[in-house]
């Protein structure tokens, strides 16, 4: 509940605050964005095991991220396609999350 | 305690993720505007130039054909007296139509619109059809020879009309935030008191600022299009 409020609150001060980030970090951004979502997805299914640590999410979040965004710039300077490594392993990430959540939620759904 | 901290920095969290994800939304959108835009500015500017081109060469080509015109009417009326007095008639109608350029006495009048900087509506600070027609119409009867705007010559069939957030003058259109000369040659007496005394400057006013210069040479140019006449047809005497 918590978690979606604050996605809210961060939807809210994007549409209306104006910050300007230059354009040339624009690729790097949407990987990062990519990873981040893994990292929520994880915590989502983590929350739903009852085995959840704040510590370990806030790590993944920001660490996935930046280590994403840095293979990214790298793989751009080498002229090497390094993203597509980050979308195909953290979209693989993101399905397996998914999957167990499902698994997660109908398990509890049917136990009611 | 330590739920509630955790439960605030995930929070923060996902704050911090809405906002770049609206953030990345909003970019990428832009850009794609911002491409968009700059094809749309790089098309239509080759397509004014290549116009430009094509109007250049055909006046260049109407003046050359115009020019041999001349030459035969100069020839025939060396021949007789009535072919003399035809092509003085010729040439009379000619101005009266507006298909020379022609010069003399009158008035340059500048109207230039109020600049939108702090307004945002875009209904009252243009110039309307219905003012410059207004215009138009008094200075005409005002006894003037010979109107112009923009350097678009106003005869008997030029129209002043809206069409979209453009002003049609005859068939060329004219931006309604930008300066608008209207050139005139007649009595400038006539034309001034005209102006002032029947006010019709003051619309104009309203919206931008008006100047008015007189001049003891003023051309206007002439006419560029062809009279058309598909269904006014002259009536025969019986």
């Amino acid at each position: 509940m918590i978690a979606i409020l604050g996605l809210l609150i961060g939807i809210i001060l994007g549409v209306f605050f104006d910050v300007s980030i230059p354009a040339r970090f624009s690729p790097y951004m949407s990987v990062a964005i990519f990873a981040c979502l893994d990292s929520v997805f994880g915590a989502i299914r983590a929350s739903l095991a009852k085995n959840f640590k704040a510590d370990i999410f806030i790590s993944g979040f920001f660490g996935n991220a930046v280590l994403a965004a840095a293979l990214a710039y790298v793989g751009d300077k080498l002229g090497v396609p390094v993203y597509l490594a980050t979308v195909i392993i953290f979209g693989g990430r993101i399905f397996n999350n998914f999957a167990v959540i499902r698994r997660l939620l109908i398990e509890k759904a049917r136990a009611h | 305690m330590k739920k509630l901290s955790s439960q605030i920095t995930v929070a923060i969290v996902c704050c911090i993720l809405g906002f770049i994800l609206t953030y990345q939304f909003r970019q990428i959108n832009k850009n794609q505007q911002d491409a968009k835009a700059k094809i749309n500015t790089e098309d239509i500017t080759s397509q004014i130039q290549q116009l430009t081109t094509q109007k250049e060469d055909l006046q260049t080509k109407l003046d050359a054909q115009e020019g041999k015109i001349k030459k035969y009417e100069s020839s025939v009326a060396n021949t007789d007296t009535a072919s003399k007095e035809l092509l003085k008639e010729l040439i009379n109608s000619r101005i009266v139509n507006g298909m020379v350029d022609v010069k003399g006495p009158g008035l340059i009048i500048e109207i230039i619109p109020q600049s939108n900087l702090f307004d945002n509506s875009t209904s009252e600070s243009t110039i309307s059809p219905l003012n410059l027609s207004v215009l138009v119409n008094n200075l005409i009867a005002s006894e003037a020879e010979a109107i112009s705007i923009n350097d678009i010559r106003i005869t008997s069939r030029t129209g002043i009309a809206m069409s979209g957030n453009l002003l049609e003058i005859g068939n060329i259109k004219i931006p309604t935030d930008k300066k608008v000369t209207v050139k005139v040659i007649g009595d400038k007496k006539k034309i001034i008191y005209s102006l002032d005394f029947l006010g019709i400057l003051s619309e104009f006013y309203k919206n931008g600022s008006v100047s008015r210069t007189e001049s003891n040479e003023i051309i206007v140019k002439r006419y560029e299009g062809d009279f058309k006449f598909d269904f006014a047809k002259p009536v025969e005497n019986k």
